[in-house]
């Protein structure tokens, strides 16, 4: 189509051109396609109209596009401006100088001196032939007075000797009526004579005779005119006597044709066509001005109109990848980064292209990177921030004007407050955390003070967190071990960072062991000195029980059983003190765990297969219990004695919380085998021993250190119940949990994780098998 | 033959007398159409009412020739086609004057008469007598011909100025409208 469309402008270029060359070639009166002038003058304005409509559509469309503020089009407009002026300007200027000379010199071609001088021309040779005219006049008068004295009959002899003598070549005696009486001539094989034409004879009856030079037309314009001249004068009557008798004779007329003399003939003529040429000329001159300004003209418009369609299009043309150019920067401004089409061309533009799509190809890679590297960024963010939530510790970060700008899950379940509103704000909005953020806050002026080199401080202090409104236990006082440091960032301060654990229960763990390491010395310490004191009471009592009186006797029988008393419950005392200090080493070995918890739960009263009816034994208080045991649990690897000393601890605690309840307490115990914790080898399961009661369950306070020795909240015990027990599991590699039930009461978990060897199991069956197999 | 020359019937013309009656006396027009039979042939003899204007007399006294032309169309309608042309012919006369021997010219085709004075030369333009047009042969009887004619100043044979000023000068187109007439032949009769 655009190959069609550029094949259509090329042949109509070219034949506009060669129109406009044949109307420049037809002007000349010699061209061959002067008499097509008309045609082609018509053709061309068609083809200039047809441009003008062309250029009106051109401007009109650009006008438009101007109008509607697209984008190029008054770069287009620009560039169609200064190429048309380019075009126009010198076309103009080359038309005005034309029109004007041409007419100068056409004027210049007509002038007096010329005009006169061709008159003059012309005057000499009607002179010339006038002259000769009066000869043949004079030579016609003589003939005429001998042809007078001539009888009729020897008028054609007398003729022919005046012709020879006269030297003239026709001469003819005509009368009036046109009939021929006479003639000669020196032509030979002339007979006919040709009689005079009739405006001659018209004016020979008028008036007396005639005298004129004839050119014989040759009928061409521009041919060779034939002159003659004629001259004719009347006879005079003939008086003669024969004619007497005769009607009055018709007037008679003496003719003498002679042609011009060849010489004469020729100039003549030449003076007389130049004469025409020149009239023709001077009276064709506005004709020819309007003939080269009408030419002139169409060529300036064809040309013009030509300029500016040339312009128009080209300009466009021009601007186009431009165009394109400007489009693809606006693309790449929204974040389109498709390459442009590649112009073919190799020019600057082609260049400039090329460098643009390179540019967006760059831009989209760095773009690109950007976008996976912030990805990147993003993803280890999250990955930091998972590890921040998940981190046991808690972090708080603030800013230099101490408000928080970080807070981690870790440090709002230590402080037990929601710390996520408080974020941009100072600690000290929240209600409680008064206290710790004074602290730390202590804790970074008094590192700042100090001017340590260390970068971090490191503080442990406790602080009380305050109850919920409506909880009515006291308030809950936490041991935290906190670290902080002010973050610095390219050497200027730039916030706080604050992290800090709960270490009540490390806390609670080294009291343990301290009490431990007291309670074995105070214990060795003490009982040495109980056992001779016992014994001296006692050799007191009896060697001086005989020698007292009876009022005596009963006092020192009195003091030495108190002593005595006091002794051996000192000694009980002592004696639990180093069971807890120091527990024997266990033994272990394997053993059926329901087997054992059901030899302890004898004692309280129950028996296998009997499930509600606790039967109340000699000297054993009933027990209302719930017991499930599941069956077919592995065997554990444990010392009896010891787990013996737990369960039975466990249960005895059970029933002191439900002791005050009466009948409705009950106490549930149960067995159960765990599936092994996900992600660990599936052949570790475990063993769940529970104990739940339905007594007043833990306080907050107690629960925290129900496992520190002599913290209790029985009115006689030691407190040692629950530190043993779980200084029993914990030798055991086991779990145990504390915890309250929704529904009330306390509940204990113990998870024994040390299964007996299955190894040992499978080899026995496989050693079985193998005997099976040698039988 | 002589029978027919005397016989045969010019039978004809009416022809318009032409819109240019009424209009104004100086217009060019043709005043009379006249299709003759004679000696066999079909003729024309026409009057026409034409004055040269001054810029063209004065061209023509400085010797420029003037050619007039007269075309002549007949045509024969048919109703199945266009109209069949029977005769479409032209006369052109030249007038020229020769400034040397001071005389004019004036003639149709090749053939040239001197002629006292312009006017007499356009007398001959004016009156055209005896244009031979066609065989009557080849004319059928009792049919209706239609015809136009004009007369017009013909500037082609002129210098190629002079055709340029014919394009846009009303004095160098001069001419005479159409000039519609019709005829048609009716059947000798033979005296004999």
């Amino acid at each position: 189509m655009r190959m069609l469309l550029r094949v259509a402008l090329i042949i109509g270029a070219i034949s506009g051109l060669a129109l406009l060359g044949l109307l420049a070639w037809s002007t000349g009166n010699a061209s061959r396609f002067a008499r097509y002038y008309d045609t082609l003058l018509v053709l061309n304005g068609i083809f200039a109209l047809a441009l003008f409509v062309w250029v009106v559509a051109l401007t009109t469309r650009l006008i438009r596009q101007i109008r509607r503020r697209q984008f190029g089009a008054r770069m287009t407009a620009r560039f169609a401006l200064a190429f048309a002026l380019i075009g126009v300007v010198p076309g103009a200027l080359i038309y005005t100088v034309s029109v004007q000379f041409m007419s100068r010199s056409i004027e210049s071609w007509f002038n007096v001196r010329v005009d006169s001088a061709l008159e003059s021309g012309l005057n000499l040779g009607r002179a010339a032939l006038d002259s000769l005219l009066a000869d043949m006049d004079a030579k016609a008068r003589a003939m005429a007075a001998e042809l007078n004295n001539t009888p009729d009959r020897d008028i054609p002899l007398a003729l022919t000797r005046l012709r020879e003598s006269s030297g003239v070549q026709d001469v003819m005696v005509f009368t009036g009526g046109g009939r021929l009486v006479a003639f000669s001539t020196d032509q030979y094989g002339q007979l006919l004579p040709e009689m005079p034409p009739a405006t001659v004879l018209n004016q020979l009856r008028l008036g007396r005779g005639y005298s004129a030079a004839e050119a014989e037309d040759a009928g061409v314009p521009g041919g060779k005119d034939r002159l003659l001249l004629r001259v004719v004068i009347p006879l005079g009557a003939p008086a003669r006597f024969d004619s007497l008798m005769s009607p009055p004779s018709e007037p008679r007329w003496l003719q003498l044709l002679q042609p011009v003399p060849e010489q004469i003939a020729d100039n003549a003529n030449r003076v007389q066509q130049g004469f025409r040429d020149y009239q023709e000329l001077a009276l064709s001159r506005l004709g020819l001005r309007k003939l080269y300004g009408i030419t002139l003209t169409l060529a300036l418009l064809l040309a013009v109109f030509a300029a500016i369609a040339v312009a128009l299009s080209l300009s466009k043309r021009l601007v186009r990848p431009l165009l394109r150019l400007a489009a693809g920067t606006q693309a790449v401004g929204v974040g389109d980064y498709r390459p442009l089409p590649e112009p073919p061309e190799r020019d600057e533009i082609g260049q400039l292209t090329r460098s643009f799509n390179a540019m967006t190809r760059q831009l989209d890679e760095a773009r690109h990177m950007v976008e996976s590297n912030r990805r990147q960024l993003e993803r280890s963010n999250v990955y930091l921030e998972s590890v921040l939530s998940n981190l046991s510790s808690g972090v708080l970060v603030f800013d230099e004007g101490f408000r928080v700008t970080t807070v981690n899950q870790g440090a709002q379940s230590i402080l037990q407050a929601d710390l996520r509103s408080v974020i941009g704000r100072p600690l000290e909005t929240v209600d409680g955390m008064l206290e710790f953020i004074q602290i730390v806050r202590q804790a970074f002026a008094q590192h700042a003070a100090v001017g340590s080199e260390r970068l971090h401080w490191q503080q442990q202090f406790e602080i009380t967190l305050a109850p919920p409104a409506d909880a009515t236990e006291p308030p809950q006082s936490l041991t935290l071990l906190a670290r902080g440091t002010h973050l610095r960032v390219d050497g200027r301060g730039n916030g706080y960072l604050v992290v800090f654990d709960d270490i009540t229960e490390v806390i609670s763990a080294n009291r343990t062991v301290a009490w431990g390491e007291v309670a074995r010395r105070l214990a060795h310490e003490i009982k040495n000195p109980l056992t001779p004191i016992q014994l001296s009471a006692e050799r007191l009592a009896m060697k001086l029980a005989d020698r007292l009186q009876p009022a005596d006797r009963q006092m020192l029988e009195r003091s030495t059983n108190t002593i005595v008393n006091q002794v051996g419950s000192l000694k009980q005392m002592v004696d639990d003190f180093r069971e807890y200090a120091r527990t024997p080493p266990a033994v272990m070995q394997s053993i059926d765990f329901n087997a054992l918890v059901a030899d302890v739960l004898a004692l309280y009263g129950w028996e296998p297969g009997e499930t509600d009816k606790p039967a109340a034994r000699l000297g054993v208080p009933a027990l209302n219990l719930d017991v499930e045991l599941e069956p077919g649990l592995p065997a554990i690897e444990g010392d009896p004695t010891q787990l013996r000393q737990v369960i039975h601890n466990l249960l005895s605690n059970a029933r002191d919380a439900i002791a005050e309840q009466g009948p409705q307490g009950r106490v549930r115990v149960t067995t159960q085998l765990m599936p092994s914790p996900e992600g660990e080898d599936a052949a570790q399961p475990a063993v769940r021993f529970t104990v739940a009661d339905t007594g007043p369950g833990f306080s907050q306070k107690v629960m925290q250190r129900a496992f520190e020795p002599y913290v209790t909240t029985k009115a006689h015990g030691t407190g040692l119940g629950l530190a043993i027990v779980r200084k029993i599991i914990e030798e055991h590699g086991g779990k145990i949990d504390l915890a309250n039930r929704k529904e009330g009461g306390a509940r204990v978990s113990i998870l024994l994780t040390r299964l007996a060897s299955k190894a040992v199991t499978m080899d026995a069956t496989a050693q079985e098998k193998d005997n099976a197999a040698t039988q | 033959m002589i029978s027919r020359l005397c016989c045969a019937l010019l039978l004809v013309f009416l022809l318009l007398p032409v819109a240019g009656g009424q209009a104004r006396a100086d217009e060019p027009r043709v005043a009379r159409i006249e299709p003759v039979i004679r000696d066999g042939k079909l003729e024309l003899d026409a009057e026409i009412e034409i004055a040269l204007n001054d810029q063209l007399r004065d061209a023509a006294e400085r010797g420029l020739p003037l050619y007039f032309t007269a075309d002549l169309v007949i045509s024969r309608s048919r109703w199945w086609w266009f109209d069949e042309t029977v005769v479409d012919t032209t006369l052109t006369w030249r007038v020229v004057y020769n400034a040397l021997t001071r005389q004019w010219r004036a003639g149709a085709g090749e053939l040239t008469l001197p002629v006292s004075s312009l006017d007499q030369a356009m007398d001959m333009v004016r009156h055209i007598r005896n244009w031979q047009l066609v065989d009557v042969s080849d004319l059928d009887y009792g049919v209706t011909y239609s015809g136009q004619l004009r007369l017009r100043l013909d500037t082609s044979q002129l210098a190629r100025p002079f055709q340029v000023n014919a394009l846009n000068s009303s004095s160098w187109s001069l001419a005479t409208p159409w000039a519609d007439f019709s005829f048609s032949l009716a059947e000798p009769r033979d005296p004999s």
